[in-house]
C-alpha cells in the first residue's frame, strides 16, 4: 500500500499512545513464540526483510522501535500486518502474555477507517458489502446448495429447536456444499428438528473483524441476530468454526442479551454420540489424522470433541501429526489469510500439508470448509501425489 | 485551496453481460459504482489535502437521486461537502450539454464554497467512455487542461501533473486555476469503511435543480445535445470456431498445428521467430 | 459558418521528430469513402514545427489537399495552441466533417475543438458510414465498456466531428506519385499563452519495443496465466512465432506485466493476422479490442469461456501444457525443414 505522510504520522502516534501496544514491552525475544515448530520460523508472518527473517516476535520488536520513536511506521508495515492468519499460536505458548494477534488486529482496525485495505481485502469487504458473503456471489444463490434436499427454511414457517448457520464457505464453495449437504442429511436420519435461515443467513463476520473491518461486522452481526430474534432461535449449530467463533464469542459483545447456545457441529455430534442417539453402523476402515482449526482449537479449546467423533467410528484409526491440538499449525487461511499473499520464505499451508503426508495416512480429516480450500488449493499443487481430504461430517455419513 | 471534483455514479460495467437469447444488456443486479476514474480524482485530491491541510474538497455529481449513495462514498473517504446536480431539464444531455450543464452549475458553487483552484474530473466514465466532459468543462470556463493525468501536486499556484503519454509521461505545469482528467493512479483509491459511511450518513447532500442557477435550458438535455443516438444494439456472437478438447492437451495441440497448417495460417516453410 | 460548406478533414497527428502517427494515415481509407460518398475532398491538417515528413505521407496516402500550420508554437502538442489554429483553421474553411485519431492527443484535442464550435463529438468510434437516409456519418461506437453498441448522428451541426481507435482502419495503399494540392496558413498562437508548461518527458524503457498496434502476430495472456512467471511460456510461444506479447486487464491490473502491453478498452486496440488468447476468459472489453484479428485462436480451461465465442481455433485445455507442445511442434517443423 502506498500510505501518505500523514497516515504515517497518525499511525506512528496512535502506537506510541496506544496502551494495547505496551505488552511488547514483556517481550524477552525468548522465541517461545515460534519455539514449536519443527524447525525454522513458520509464522505467517514470515518473511526476509533485508535479509533478516521476521515473524511476530520481530514485530514485536518493530513495535518498541515506533514506541521509541527511532523509527516510524511505514507503507510495507501496512502490507505485512494483514499476513497475519490469527491462528493464535504466538499467543498460546508466550509465557509473558504477549498478543501480537490483539495488537496487529488494532493496527487493521485503524488502516481500515483510514481506508488503507490491501487490494484483495478490500474486494471482500465489496461482496461482503453488496451480496452478503465473502464469495462475490448473488445474494439470491444462497440455498443453491439445498436443491433437492429437505431443508427448511425458518422464514417458511419451519418448526425446529436448532437453527443450522450454514455459513459462506458451504453455502457456496462447490467442494464445502458437498459436506454441508451430507450434514443436512445426517440430521434428517437423527431426526433432528432444524431450519436455516436461508437467503436471509448473512455473512457471520468473522471474516470482517479479523480483517479489521469492525463497522462491517456489526452491520453483519446486528441483521443476523435481527433474524434469530425474529424466529425466536434459541439454539445454533455452526458448520464452520469462524462463524461459530463470531456468533459464540463476539455477538455477545455487541448484544449483552444475546442469550442464544452456539455449538459447533462437531460439539453437537459428540454430544449425540454421548447421548446413543448417534450409533454407528459401517465401519470405516481408513487411517485418518486430524488437523485442528484453529478457530476450533486454540480459540475456542475445542479438542476432545472432534476426536471423540472419530474414535466412535468403527475401523477408523487416527494417527496424530506432530503438531496437534494447542500446538497445531494453521491451514494459512484464518483471519483473512486465505486472500493474502504470503513472504518469502516458508509458507504456514504448505509446512501442515507437508507434516500430514509426512504421517503417511490415507486421509486428512478437517472441520473448517476453510482448511478444506486451503488443503485441497495444496492438493492442486500436488497433482502426483494428493491426499484425500475429508471432512468430519463425510465420515460420519459412511459410517451411519 | 479550494478543490471540486466531478463524479459520475456508473453500473460496475466488468458485471454487465449480455443476454445471449435476446441479444440485450443485463443489467438487473450489476452494482453501481463511483466511476473508477473519478475514484482516483478524489484519492489524488485528498493527497493533496494531506500536504496542505487547510484544503476544502467538494464533490459534484449530475445524474438521479440514487447518485448520493456515490456522494456518500465519497464524503467517507475525505471529501468535505458533496451537491447532486438533478433535474428534469437535463435527461438525455450529450457531453457537450452534460458540460454545459456542469459549467453553470460550477459557476453556482463558487458562489456558495469559494472559486475552485482545481476541478478534478476521471479521465473517462467507464459507462459512456467518451472522455469529453472534462475537457469541454474546461472549455466552457475557459481554463487550461492537462488531460489522463497520473499524479498531481501542487506547488504554490502551479499545479505539477504527471501526465501518460504514447511514449511514457511528461510532467507538466499548470498555474491555477485549472482543470485535471485523471487516470488509473499508481495508489489506489481509499476504502470507505462501514463506519465512516455511517458517520457521513446524516451529512446533508444538497439538490441543485434547473430553478437552482443560472442556465439557458435550450442547450441542455435532448434539445441542447448535437449528437443523437440513432439505434444501439449488441454484437451476436456465435460459435463458429473449431474448438478441440481432446484426451491429452497433446492430442489438441497436435490436431489443431495440423489444421493451422493445411489452413495456410502458419506456413510451411516460414521460419518463425527471433533467433 | 456555411451550413452548406463541404470537404471531409482528417487530422494527421504527428511526433516529436515531425512524422504522421499512424491512425491519422489510417483515417484517410474512411475519409476516402465517406468523402466520395457526399462528393467531397479528403482533406489532411497537419500542424507542427517541421511537417515535411509527414505532410510527405498524407500525399501519398492520398489525401486531396494538404493544410499546414507550421511555427515552433507547435513543435510539441498544446492543448491552447493546437485548439486555437485548428479552431481558426475550421473557421476559415467550414469543413462538413473532420476524423481525428483517438490517441492520447486526440481525446484532449477533439473535445476542446467540438466545445467551441458548440458542436458534436463522437468519441472512440469503430465503423463509420454515410447515413443516405439523413445524409449525415453514423458514428458507430462502443458503450458500457463495449457491451453495447451505439450509432450516432450529428444532424444539425456542423462540422460533425468523431474520434477513432488506432487500428480500427488499415492505412490506403501508398501511391508516391499521388499529388495534393498543398495550402500554407500562417496561424500563430504566442507560446508564453501556452498554459501548460512541459517540465520534463519520462519516456517509458520498454514501451518503444511493443508495438502491439503493429504486430502481425500477437499472444496474450489472462488470468489464467497465474503469475508474472506464467508470463514467461506467453514470451516464449511469442518468441517462437516471431510475435508480441498481449495481456488482458486482469494481468495488468495484477501487476504480472506492465500496462504497455494490455490488449482491451483501457489499452489497446489491435488487429494482428493472428491473436492467440491464453487463459484469457474474454470479458466484452477485452473482445471488443481484438475481435477484428484475422484468426483468433483462443486457449483456455473452460469450455464455456466466451473467447470461444469469437475464436477460429481454440484448446479446451490447461495453456501450460499445451504452449510447450506447440513450440514443440514449431521446432520440429523448422528441423523438418531444415533437412
Amino acid at each position: 500500500m502506498n500510505l501518505t505522510n500523514n497516515d504515517i504520522k497518525d499511525m506512528t502516534q496512535s502506537i506510541k499512545d496506544g496502551d494495547i501496544y505496551n505488552t511488547v514491552y514483556n517481550c524477552r525475544c525468548c522465541g517461545s513464540c515460534v519455539s514449536t515448530w519443527p524447525s525454522g520460523h513458520r509464522c505467517s508472518l514470515s518473511t526476509l526483510a533485508q535479509g533478516v527473517q521476521i515473524n511476530c516476535r520481530g514485530l514485536n520488536g518493530v513495535i518498541k522501535n515506533i514506541k521509541e520513536g527511532k523509527i516510524d511506521f511505514s507503507s510495507e508495515l501496512a502490507d505485512y500486518v494483514f499476513r497475519c492468519v490469527s491462528c493464535h499460536v504466538c499467543v498460546e505458548n508466550c509465557s509473558e502474555f504477549v498478543n501480537p494477534v490483539d495488537y496487529i488486529h488494532d493496527i487493521r482496525m485503524q488502516l481500515v477507517e483510514r481506508g488503507l485495505v490491501p487490494d484483495s481485502i478490500m474486494e471482500v469487504f465489496k461482496s461482503i458489502d453488496q451480496n452478503g458473503n465473502v464469495w462475490g456471489e448473488k445474494e439470491d444463490k444462497r440455498v443453491d446448495w439445498t436443491t433437492g434436499l429437505n431443508v427448511p427454511l425458518a422464514n417458511e414457517g419451519a418448526e425446529f429447536d436448532y437453527l443450522l448457520f450454514v455459513g459462506d464457505s458451504s453455502a457456496y464453495v462447490p467442494r464445502n456444499q458437498k459436506t454441508a449437504q451430507l450434514f443436512v442429511q445426517i440430521l434428517n436420519k437423527l431426526g433432528i428438528r432444524f431450519a436455516i435461515l436461508g437467503n436471509e443467513e448473512r455473512s457471520s463476520g468473522n471474516e470482517a473483524l479479523k480483517m479489521g473491518e469492525a463497522g462491517l461486522f456489526e452491520d453483519l452481526a446486528t441483521t443476523n441476530m435481527e433474524s434469530f430474534a425474529k424466529y425466536k432461535v434459541k439454539k445454533i449449530i455452526a458448520l464452520s468454526p469462524h462463524g461459530y467463533d463470531a456468533l459464540k464469542n463476539e455477538y455477545p459483545k455487541l448484544d449483552q442479551n444475546f442469550d442464544i447456545e452456539v455449538l459447533h457441529y462437531t460439539e453437537f455430534l459428540a454430544k449425540l454420540i454421548e447421548e446413543g442417539v448417534l450409533t454407528f453402523t459401517k465401519a470405516v476402515n481408513e487411517t485418518v489424522t486430524y488437523h485442528d482449526p484453529c478457530y476450533l482449537g486454540r480459540h475456542n479449546q475445542i479438542y476432545d470433541q472432534p476426536r471423540a467423533i472419530l474414535a466412535a467410528i468403527p475401523g477408523l484409526n487416527l494417527v496424530e501429526m506432530d503438531h496437534n491440538k494447542a500446538y497445531s499449525i494453521c491451514c494459512g487461511g484464518g483471519g483473512g489469510g486465505i486472500w493474502m499473499q504470503r513472504g518469502e520464505g516458508v509458507v504456514v499451508e504448505q509446512l501442515r500439508y507437508k507434516e500430514a503426508l509426512e504421517t503417511g495416512v490415507e486421509t486428512l480429516v478437517i472441520a473448517c470448509p476453510i482448511c478444506m480450500q486451503m488443503f485441497e488449493g495444496e492438493n492442486e499443487n500436488n497433482k502426483t501425489n494428493p491426499i484425500e481430504i475429508k471432512d468430519i461430517i463425510e465420515l460420519v455419513f459412511e459410517a451411519l | 485551496m479550494n478543490i471540486l471534483i466531478c463524479v459520475k455514479q456508473v453500473p460496475d460495467t466488468t458485471e454487465i453481460k449480455v443476454d445471449p437469447v435476446t441479444n440485450t444488456l443485463m443489467r438487473a443486479g450489476v452494482p453501481s459504482i463511483v466511476n473508477p476514474f473519478d475514484a482516483c480524482a478524489l484519492e489524488t485530491a485528498a493527497r493533496i489535502k494531506d500536504e496542505t491541510p487547510d484544503t476544502k474538497i467538494v464533490i459534484v455529481s449530475m445524474g438521479p437521486e440514487q447518485a448520493k449513495v456515490a456522494l456518500t462514498e465519497c464524503l467517507a473517504v475525505g471529501a468535505d461537502r458533496a451537491y447532486l446536480i438533478s433535474g428534469r431539464g437535463f435527461g438525455g444531455s450529450d457531453t457537450l450539454a452534460t458540460s454545459y450543464i456542469l459549467s453553470c452549475a460550477v459557476r453556482k458553487l463558487e458562489e456558495l464554497e469559494g472559486k475552485f483552484d482545481i476541478i478534478f474530473c476521471g479521465k473517462q466514465a467507464i459507462d459512456g467512455d467518451t472522455a469529453q466532459v472534462g475537457p469541454e468543462l474546461a472549455e466552457h470556463l475557459g481554463l487550461a487542461q492537462v488531460t489522463c493525468a497520473l499524479e498531481a501536486k501542487t506547488n504554490g499556484n502551479t499545479v505539477q501533473v504527471r501526465r501518460k503519454t504514447e511514449r511514457g509521461s511528461e510532467i507538466l505545469g499548470v498555474e491555477m486555476p485549472c482543470l485535471i482528467t485523471m487516470t488509473k493512479t499508481a495508489y489506489e483509491p481509499r476504502y470507505a469503511s462501514s463506519r465512516k459511511k455511517r458517520e457521513v450518513a446524516k451529512q446533508e447532500i444538497p439538490t441543485l435543480d434547473e430553478n437552482s442557477f443560472e442556465i439557458d435550458l435550450t442547450r441542455a438535455g435532448l434539445k441542447g445535445s448535437p449528437t443523437k443516438v440513432k439505434k444501439t444494439f449488441t454484437i451476436p456472437q456465435n460459435s463458429t470456431g473449431v474448438i478441440f478438447h481432446e484426451a491429452t492437451e497433446r492430442q489438441s495441440t497436435i490436431s489443431l498445428f495440423e489444421l493451422l497448417v493445411k489452413g495456410n495460417i502458419l506456413q510451411l516453410g516460414v521460419r518463425y521467430g527471433n533467433e | 459558418m456555411e451550413m452548406n460548406s463541404s470537404n471531409l478533414w482528417v487530422f494527421i497527428e504527428t511526433n516529436e521528430k515531425g512524422q504522421a502517427h499512424n491512425v491519422g494515415l489510417e483515417l484517410l481509407n474512411p475519409g476516402h469513402s465517406l468523402s466520395r460518398a457526399q462528393g467531397d475532398e479528403v482533406v489532411a491538417i497537419v500542424i507542427g514545427q517541421h511537417t515535411e515528413a509527414a505532410v510527405a505521407s498524407a500525399e501519398a496516402y492520398g489525401s486531396d489537399r494538404i493544410i499546414i500550420v507550421e511555427g515552433e508554437e507547435y513543435a510539441r502538442y498544446s492543448t491552447d495552441a493546437f485548439a486555437y489554429a485548428f479552431h481558426a483553421l475550421i473557421t476559415k474553411y467550414a469543413p462538413t466533417s473532420i476524423l481525428i485519431g483517438a490517441t492520447d492527443l486526440g481525446r484532449d484535442l477533439a473535445p476542446r475543438l467540438a466545445c467551441r464550435l458548440k458542436t458534436g463529438l463522437t468519441a472512440d468510434c469503430t465503423e463509420l458510414d454515410f447515413d443516405e437516409e439523413s445524409g449525415n456519418i453514423a458514428w458507430t461506437r462502443p458503450a458500457f465498456g463495449g457491451n453495447l453498441m451505439a450509432r450516432i448522428l450529428c444532424p444539425n451541426h456542423r462540422p460533425q466531428i468523431g474520434t477513432v481507435r488506432p487500428a480500427v482502419f488499415k492505412k490506403p495503399e501508398q501511391d508516391t506519385s499521388h499529388k495534393a494540392e498543398i495550402v500554407r496558413e500562417e496561424i500563430h498562437f504566442s507560446i508564453e499563452n501556452i498554459r501548460t508548461k512541459l517540465i520534463e518527458e519520462i519516456l517509458d524503457a520498454d514501451n518503444e519495443t511493443i508495438d502491439l498496434e503493429g504486430a502481425e502476430i500477437i499472444v496474450s495472456g489472462g488470468r489464467g496465466v497465474g503469475g508474472p512467471d506464467g508470463f514467461k511460456v506467453i514470451q516464449q510461444l511469442a518468441d517462437a512465432l516471431g510475435g508480441t506479447v498481449g495481456a488482458s486487464r486482469v494481468a495488468v491490473d495484477s501487476g504480472w506485466i506492465s500496462s504497455a502491453h494490455q490488449v482491451g478498452q483501457t489499452g489497446k486496440t489491435v488487429r494482428p493476422r493472428i491473436y492467440i488468447a491464453c487463459g484469457i476468459s474474454g470479458a466484452i472489453q477485452h473482445l471488443a479490442a481484438m475481435s477484428s484479428s484475422d484468426t483468433i485462436i483462443a486457449i483456455n480451461t473452460d469450455p464455456e469461456a466466451p473467447i470461444f465465442k469469437i475464436a477460429d481455433y481454440g484448446i479446451v485445455g490447461d495453456l501450460f501444457k499445451v504452449i510447450p507442445e506447440f513450440i514443440a511442434l514449431i521446432d520440429e517443423q523448422i528441423l523438418t525443414m531444415a533437412v
